[in-house]
């Protein structure tokens, strides 16, 4: 599962810097497959999709901090629990019931980010 | 509103407070923008706090020096506008609470009549400059900072080039290397040094505490000390054109730095040069008014408790380098003490020390210059007062911030477990009670007034959920943080998280453990050896969210059930802009412009003509729906959305008409040409804004 930050989010920024894929974003901001990992040019997702890693994409909230699922793995491969819930000071980053991942899918999604 | 004419001495000062007044009258009327007239008393010390309408004033406080007539005043003003109390902050100031909005230009006039001010107290400016309480009377120091620190706040006090900043900046001094100021967490930190028998400072830039803390870097290991006004402005210009203004959460200069690296940021500045008028400010320090002890003879006192006496003098002095002299530490809890003894204290020192307080970052108070005969006397009276507590700046001194008690942002309760810690500590660990290698600290929020992450012992406010969607006031641990001295410093490592009420214990298990294996050593040392999962291993299990009780709901301080309530900070709402009042405001920094000129302040002339042309470019672009953000990307977009396509003709470009402010210097010609640009601009874009206006309605 990735994890996602709800609407309860007070737009601290407690957990952007704690993310070790740079999968958090303050809301409205445009992201990039490319930012924080190993990633460069045209890619092909392990979902299949085809996207230009470089290229600005749309931020997923305009109102708050937003998690990226394609590049959340949970943390797994660097720490033992995910560490924007760890640190968020309301609990408001938890598992997305929208994108449920088994441990090794998430393995797979951490070794492809930082190949 | 008369009586303020007639009182006050300096115009200007006069001018400001009577703008405040008018400013809140026409908010009260409904004619001015809420967030811009929050902007505006922002500026002038006048914040919101968590019961509504009512507010909270800081008073600014230059490195935490009060004179006995000034704690008078305060007194006075506290019991008039407030409710008595005084709250000492860890930024020197001293904040009063429950204040009526529409008596705040007559609070100000009332501290101005002792020269104590509230403009730039809070908003998007230079805060209040700090200094190392011992400044002028430390032992170890190579000078007294204390002059520079006042000349640093006099010289950007007004100053047009940081009034409308995308967010604060602040600056410390510290007297010795120990460095007491904390240079390494803020904007601009100067640690005094002497090189070849020249004054100077060891320069740190870009620190920060908040939720993304920030080690400053190195940008000078030794500046002299004419040097440091002309740099301080520099770096303060390169902040206002560059730093962001959409998003508060990275407005603060450490987050630009980071962004551009400190290569870029120091190329800036060297480009800015021309633009500052005196490349060097020598600071007259033998001119500035040092306290002075009066001479009196010791008054006769009888101590009974010679023991408590001797645990106090161990705990609550400092030897001055000033020969039989001493200060005073007088530990106030949680920083708060009431009128009536601030007013007994004042008379206390006036007329047996030097007649000053130094307000101190543990939001304790110091008292210089006490002469080694009169400690008993001193012991004698402030034991009167309450003030005698053991303890000062040691581990049972601990710093809170205010949290949720009246702050908006506060999420659980800091003061509340503060004070438990303080009683537990005492109760079960008295030995800690004179250890100064163990500082606590705790904040309410992320954004760490009370300085949590830079602690040994950190506490962060927060809730936790339970399985059962329950919500229970939760503190976050942190460790290992400290002052390593020089203006290096480490930040403490987010440990783990439990419920509010298993704080003590979880105290208890890291002075336990501590005591064990510490042999002796710092708590500093000791984390670092044991490391962040060690610690995590043995406070764990308090996490557990499983087994609560009713009693975890209800969090320190109170009796009530915990429920959650965060507001947004003040400190600087994103402000919404209308396009008409953009032109106004346009106009308003011409005519400021054009004043400065009049009295000859050629650089202020010259950044008021600047500001009214990004402000008239800004509104054109608002105007065609273009989202602005740095004033430097307001430029360059003014550039490629009007003049590029030729919708709007200049005779340059609208960067190189701009960008003369770091071509010439401020002369008076320069001034008078570079006015004559804002204005002509203005009316260029004015005049397309009406045509386009005329467009849409045919």
């Amino acid at each position: 599962m990735a994890i996602i930050i709800t609407d309860e989010c007070i737009n601290c920024g407690a957990c952007e810097p704690e993310c070790p894929n740079t999968a958090i974003y303050e809301g409205a901001e445009h992201w990039q497959y490319s930012n924080g990992t190993s990633l460069v040019g045209n890619i092909v997702l392990p979902n299949g999709k085809n996207v230009d890693a470089d290229e600005d994409q749309e931020p997923v909230s305009d109102e708050f901090y937003f998690i990226v699922p394609d590049k959340c793995t949970e943390c797994k491969g660097f720490h033992e629990e995910p560490q924007c819930a760890a640190v968020c000071p309301v609990d408001c980053c938890v598992p997305d019931e929208n994108h449920i991942e088994t441990e090794e899918t998430l393995l797979e999604k951490q070794q492809f980010l930082h190949q | 509103m008369q009586s303020f004419r007639t009182e006050i001495e300096n115009p200007i000062v006069e001018q400001d407070i009577i703008e405040l007044a008018k400013k809140i009258e026409l908010f009260k009327n409904g004619k001015i923008d809420e967030e811009k007239f929050r902007s505006l008393r922002l500026a002038r010390g006048v914040y919101g706090q968590r019961q509504t309408g009512v507010q909270m004033i800081r008073i600014k406080l230059p490195f935490g020096k009060v004179l006995s007539n000034q704690l008078h005043r305060i007194a006075d003003v506290s019991d008039e506008y407030s409710r008595g109390r005084l709250h000492i902050t860890t930024r020197q100031d001293l904040q009063i609470h429950y204040v009526d909005l529409e008596r705040t230009p007559e609070l100000w006039a009332e501290l101005e009549r002792d020269d104590v001010t509230l403009r730039e107290a809070c908003g998007n400016t230079v805060r209040n400059v700090t200094a190392s309480e011992t400044a002028g009377i430390d032992v170890h120091e190579p000078f007294d900072v204390s002059p520079y620190a006042d000349a640093v706040f006099r010289f950007f006090l007004r100053n047009p080039i940081c009034q409308e900043m995308g967010r604060k900046f602040k600056v410390s001094f510290s007297a010795t290397d120990d460095d007491t100021g904390l240079s390494y967490i803020h904007d601009l930190g100067f640690i005094a040094k002497i090189e070849n028998g020249i004054r100077g400072f060891k320069v740190l830039l870009g620190g920060g505490l908040g939720s993304q803390p920030r080690h400053a870097d190195v940008l000078y290991d030794f500046l002299s000390s004419d040097k440091i006004i002309p740099l301080m402005e520099g770096v303060l210009r390169i902040f206002d054109r560059h730093g962001e203004r959409k998003s508060r959460a990275k407005a603060r200069m450490k987050f630009l730095i980071k962004d551009i690296g400190l290569e870029a940021f120091k190329k800036l500045v060297q480009e800015e040069q021309n633009a500052i008028e005196f490349k060097s400010v020598p600071i007259a320090f033998s001119e500035f008014p040092v306290s002075k002890p009066v001479k009196v003879k010791a008054p006769k006192v009888e101590l009974e408790d010679t023991k408590g006496y001797d645990l106090w003098k161990s705990t609550n002095l400092i030897p001055q380098k000033q020969e039989g002299y001493f200060a005073i530490g007088i530990k106030v809890l949680l920083g708060d003490f009431y009128t009536d003894k601030a007013r007994l204290l004042a008379d206390l020192v006036q007329n047996y020390a030097a007649g000053e307080i130094r307000l101190t970052l543990r939001q304790n108070i110091l008292v210089p210059f006490v002469r080694e005969d009169l400690l008993p006397f001193f012991y004698q009276e402030l034991q009167k007062l309450g003030f005698a507590e053991i303890g000062y700046n040691k581990a049972v001194d601990i710093t809170a911030c205010p949290g949720t008690d009246t702050c908006n942002l506060g999420i659980s309760s800091s003061t509340g477990i503060a004070e438990e810690l303080e009683r537990v500590i005492k109760a079960e660990y008295p030995q800690y009670i004179n250890n100064k290698d163990l500082v606590i600290k705790i904040s309410g929020c992320m954004n760490a007034c009370g300085q949590h992450n830079m602690a040994n012992i950190g506490f962060q406010g927060m809730t936790i959920r339970t399985p059962e969607k329950l919500v229970a006031p939760a503190l976050q641990v942190l460790l290992g943080g400290g002052n390593k001295g020089d203006g290096q410093g480490v930040f403490a490592d987010k440990v783990v998280k439990i419920p509010s009420k298993r704080g003590p214990e979880a105290l208890r298990r890291i002075l336990n453990d501590f005591e064990k294996n510490g042999k002796g050593i710092s708590f500093f040392e000791y984390y670092s050896e044991q490391g962040e999962k060690y610690f995590y291993q043995l406070l764990t299990d308090l996490s557990d969210i499983t087994n609560l009780t009713q009693d975890d709901f209800i969090d320190w301080g109170t009796n009530e059930k915990y429920i959650k309530a965060i507001g947004i900070g003040e400190c600087a709402g994103v402000v919404i802009d209308l396009i008409a009042t953009l032109f106004l405001e346009s106009e308003e920094k011409i005519d400021l412009a054009k004043n400065a000129l009049n009295h000859k302040v050629y650089s202020n002339a010259v950044y008021f003509a600047y500001s009214s042309m990004v402000n008239s470019a800004k509104a054109l672009l608002l105007s065609e729906n273009i989202k602005t953000n740095t004033q430097s990307s307001i430029i360059s977009q003014f550039d490629e959305d009007f003049v590029q396509n030729n919708k709007i003709k200049l005779e340059t470009s609208f960067s190189e008409l701009i960008y003369q402010i770091r071509k010439y210097a401020p002369s008076a010609s320069f001034s008078e040409a570079y006015i004559h640009n804002a204005v002509s601009f203005l009316n260029v874009v004015r005049t397309y804004r009406e045509q386009q206006q005329k467009l849409v309605k045919l």
